[in-house]
């Protein structure tokens, strides 16, 4: 019985052809103002990522998925955790910021900080699923490198 | 055989004054000049005329000021476009704002036209008339009017490097003056600081439909070559010098024609139905002296004021020289050009000769009729400068225009201002090829721009006269007999003083404190930004370079960057923002860009930008129908398409959102304050499959936004 799975020079074929543009906006990104250049690196880095996930394999998506998770931002997913949320304090819901409490128990409570008015209120049910689909949350993972205020609890 | 155009609007015209000395005043302000094609924004008036209407120029002018040139349809591409003002203009720009075949040919069958020359064949090709215009006024040697341009029948339209028309007089071998051509360079200056300027300035600007490529140059002596363009210009394009018809004289005609030009941009004034040309003058030399005072506080300055180089009614005409620069040193770009924050003067001069010419056609009667009385032109244009600046610097700190207004006398913040900003260590800088960076003392823009987050954080006067000192970045010339730094130490306490009594009283006249804190800080940071794009020398290396790209590739995308995002990196005007686009039900400032609809939306308190890809749906997956090849998406892709977006360059984040499906659309809804403003941009891309919409290697250009209180 053949093979079902592509052959390698296909595989290779479109490996080639899912970098080909995220490569190309690495190109520009090096090109942009020293002072938008780090970002533009960054997200030509991200498209790069998620173009060999997706072209690469399981082990490969595995692979590129951790690191993804570990090196997310707040800010980057910041409309995600705060999904469906409104501030308590002034019921604006324009997200400033993600605050966490309780990481070392297993069981991290999210709240969202309210860029009107400053005040923390608890993220929705949604916005912290996002938060384990997002982030490699562990009882030893420290989220301030990840951009989340943290109490240390 | 040549193909003449047919059925082409008849040019109406007034008839030609009676004698010279006895000039009737024939203006009926009821009489329409000539219905505006669009309803939308206030340049509609200046931009959109029909596509089967007479030019307006026509009728403002009278024909005797138009020469007739035979015209020949040339082979050619588009290599830029304005869409919304193609739309306008009434050519069939699609939904998704893309060059498609059918606008293509469009817009080159009614503007790609050149010049045909003395004894030249048509060769069969389909000809048409073209108009060249007369005027005449400083600057302009022995020419009599328009040498390379002419206007289109329709539409108000002028094409710019259309050959060599009857009207250049220029004697001997002056290649540089009669070879008829536009350097496609100055198609791209003139596209992007038309569009910015009609956002920057009241009273707008000319604006740029189409740079044409008809694949020509311009060779030089030295055996170079300059790419050229045909060069379709939109706007009234009345200048004072079609009034005229010598260096200090105005042809009988001219108080007729100025008195259409007045009426058509709602400048005349009447007393019992009889024109009071006295009056009107005042409020064309205010007209003139706010857009002098809005090109200080956006520091911009046009370079080459003269007769021929302005419009009527204040806005931006003929924009090759206009540059920008960092600060506010004494900048100019023609040896003979005004320098920067002298240029208000220039166009007293000018307007005065016009004035003075007009009323010199007068009879003593006439002239007491029409109220022709004597005007200082230089004094009044003068104060009335002055007032618009004081205004705009009063704006320049964050404050709504009408506040502005209300307060621009209560404090001496434009006085303390003014002063620091003539701070120079030279007399004049040259612009041209250079970014003066280093030439004035101080940047006041960068204080006014940042100034408010220290201020509203509520430290005490020592550390905000330190702050705004560190802000203005001020370059000494040094040396231990320098006063300068003590000057400027001094300037600033005055400043903060000044600031804050400034702040108090408009605080006093806000509703709700924090959301004036939020609006000045938002508003001062967005509009005193530089305008970095728009340095004169930096710009040219840059079009230059994508001129040369394009001619290497034949690809006009390479404009997106260089054009486009030029200009949307320029705009800075919030309330010229909050105007922009069409307006439906919660959504405003709706724009389609490459095919992506743009809206900012306002439901009760909540804000936010929202960002829409119309979609259809197929077996397994819908087609985004606006985007370039209308691609398909798996329905695994679908769910898993993000906008990885900035509002700020990039300075921050990025930022994602996810999409959700709203009917037949694709819908990213990023929440927003009031008062926030900025510029988004960013890719789309599917987390589950290689996919991204974008702009080649670019990312969008950009979609300029100022979020609503």
């Amino acid at each position: 019985m053949a093979d079902p799975r592509p052959s390698p020079e296909a595989r290779l074929a479109a490996l080639l052809e899912a970098v080909k543009e995220p490569l190309r906006m690495l190109d520009d990104a090096r090109a942009q103002p020293p002072d938008q250049r780090q970002a533009s690196e960054k997200n030509a880095l991200h498209f790069l990522l998620t173009a060999l996930r997706a072209a690469g394999d399981e082990a490969v998506a595995q692979q590129i998925d951790r690191y993804l998770t570990e090196s997310a931002h707040a800010a980057t997913y910041l409309l995600d955790l705060a999904n469906g949320w409104r501030c308590a304090a002034c019921q604006q819901r324009v997200p400033g910021g993600a605050a966490l409490s309780a990481v070392q128990s297993g069981a991290p409570k999210l709240a969202i900080v309210c860029k009107a008015c400053g005040a923390a209120s608890p993220a929705t049910v949604d916005g912290t699923k996002a938060l384990f689909r997002r982030f490699a949350v562990s009882p030893a993972w420290d989220p301030r490198p990840s951009g989340f205020r943290w109490d240390g609890t | 055989m040549s193909v003449s155009r047919a059925g082409g609007p008849r040019i109406a015209t007034p008839a030609a004054g009676p004698a010279a000395n006895t000039p009737a005043i024939k203006v009926d302000p009821a009489a329409p000049i000539a219905p505006a094609a669009v309803t939308d924004a206030r340049s509609a008036q200046r931009l959109g005329f029909g596509a089967h209407e007479p030019s307006k120029v026509f009728a403002l002018l009278g024909k005797e000021r138009f020469v007739e040139v035979p015209a020949v349809r040339v082979p050619a591409k588009i290599a830029w476009v304005n869409f919304e003002l193609a739309k306008s203009l009434g050519f069939p720009v699609p939904e998704s704002r893309q060059m498609t075949k059918e606008l293509e040919e469009a817009l080159l069958s009614a503007l790609a036209f050149r010049v045909l020359q003395p004894g030249e064949d048509p060769a069969g090709r389909e000809t048409l008339t073209l108009f060249a215009d007369r005027y005449k006024g400083t600057g302009m040697a022995k020419n009599e009017g328009s040498g390379r341009a002419a206007f289109l029948p329709t539409r108000n339209l002028h094409i710019k490097g259309v050959g060599q028309t009857p009207l250049v007089k220029t004697e001997g071998n002056d290649f540089t003056h009669t070879h008829g051509g536009a350097p496609m360079r100055e198609g791209f200056l003139e596209a992007i600081w038309g569009q910015v300027g009609d956002n920057l300035f009241t009273h707008g600007s000319t604006q740029v439909v189409a740079v044409i490529d008809a694949g020509d140059s311009t060779v030089w002596a030295d055996g170079t070559h300059e790419k050229r363009a045909l060069i379709i210009r939109a706007g009234r394009q009345l200048r004072p010098a079609h009034l005229m018809t010598s260096l200090f004289g105005a042809g009988t005609f001219g108080v007729d024609a100025f008195l259409r030009g007045v009426k058509d941009s709602g400048d005349l004034v009447s007393k019992n139905g009889v024109p009071d040309l006295a009056a009107t003058m005042k409020k064309v030399i205010a007209r003139h002296a706010l857009t002098s005072a809005e090109q200080y506080r956006y520091r911009v300055l046009h370079g080459a004021i003269s007769t021929s180089n302005l419009e009527l009614d204040g806005s931006q005409l003929d924009l090759g020289t206009q540059t920008a620069q960092p600060r506010t040193a004494p900048i100019r770009v023609l040896a003979h050009g005004s320098k920067f924050g002298a240029e208000h003067e220039a166009r007293a001069s000018e307007l005065q000769f016009v004035y003075d010419a007009l009323r010199n056609t007068l009879p003593a009667k006439e002239k007491k009729r029409l109220n022709a009385a004597g005007l200082d032109v230089k004094k009044l244009l003068d104060a009335a400068y002055k007032d618009a600046l004081d205004v705009q610097l009063v704006a320049a700190t964050g404050l709504t225009p009408p506040l502005a207004t209300e307060l621009a006398k209560a404090t001496e913040l434009p006085k303390v201002l003014q002063a620091l900003a003539k701070l120079s260590h030279v007399p004049v800088a040259d612009a041209d090829k250079t970014v003066s960076e280093r030439d004035a003392v101080v940047d006041v823009f960068a204080l006014l721009k940042d100034f408010p987050l220290t201020y509203f954080s509520g430290a005490d006067k020592e550390t905000l006269t330190a702050r705004a000192f560190e802000l203005l970045q001020p370059v000494f010339a040094g040396g231990a007999n320098d006063a300068m730094p003590a000057h400027v130490r001094e300037l600033c306490g005055r400043f903060v003083a000044a600031y804050a009594k400034l702040m108090d009283l408009a605080r006093g006249k806000a509703k709700d404190p924090r959301a004036f804190e939020r609006q000045v800080t938002h508003r001062a940071a967005f509009e005193n930004a530089p305008l970095d794009r728009l340095y004169r020398a930096r710009l040219n290396e840059q079009l230059i370079a994508a001129i040369a790209e394009y001619e290497r590739s034949s690809d006009p995308t390479v404009f997106k960057d260089a054009v486009d995002a030029s200009i949307t990196h320029s705009l800075r005007s919030v309330d010229r923002l909050l105007t922009q686009g069409a307006t439906k039900g919660p959504d405003s400032q709706m724009r389609t860009i490459a095919g992506i609809d743009y809206a900012v939306r306002a439901q009760g308190d909540d804000r936010s930008l929202r960002v829409s890809l119309p979609l259809s749906r197929v077996e397994g997956g819908a087609r985004l129908t606006s985007i370039a090849g209308a691609p398909v998406l798996s329905e695994d892709q679908l769910a898993g398409l993000r906008y990885r977006f900035t509002t700020d360059d990039w300075r921050s984040g990025p930022h994602e959102a996810p999409a959700r499906i709203e009917g037949d659309a694709l819908v990213f809804d990023i929440p927003m304050l009031p008062s926030e403003v900025g510029r988004l941009e960013g890719v789309f891309y599917a987390e589950r499959g290689a996919f991204w919409i974008k702009d080649r290697a670019k990312n969008f250009s950009g979609y300029v936004f100022a979020v609503p209180e």
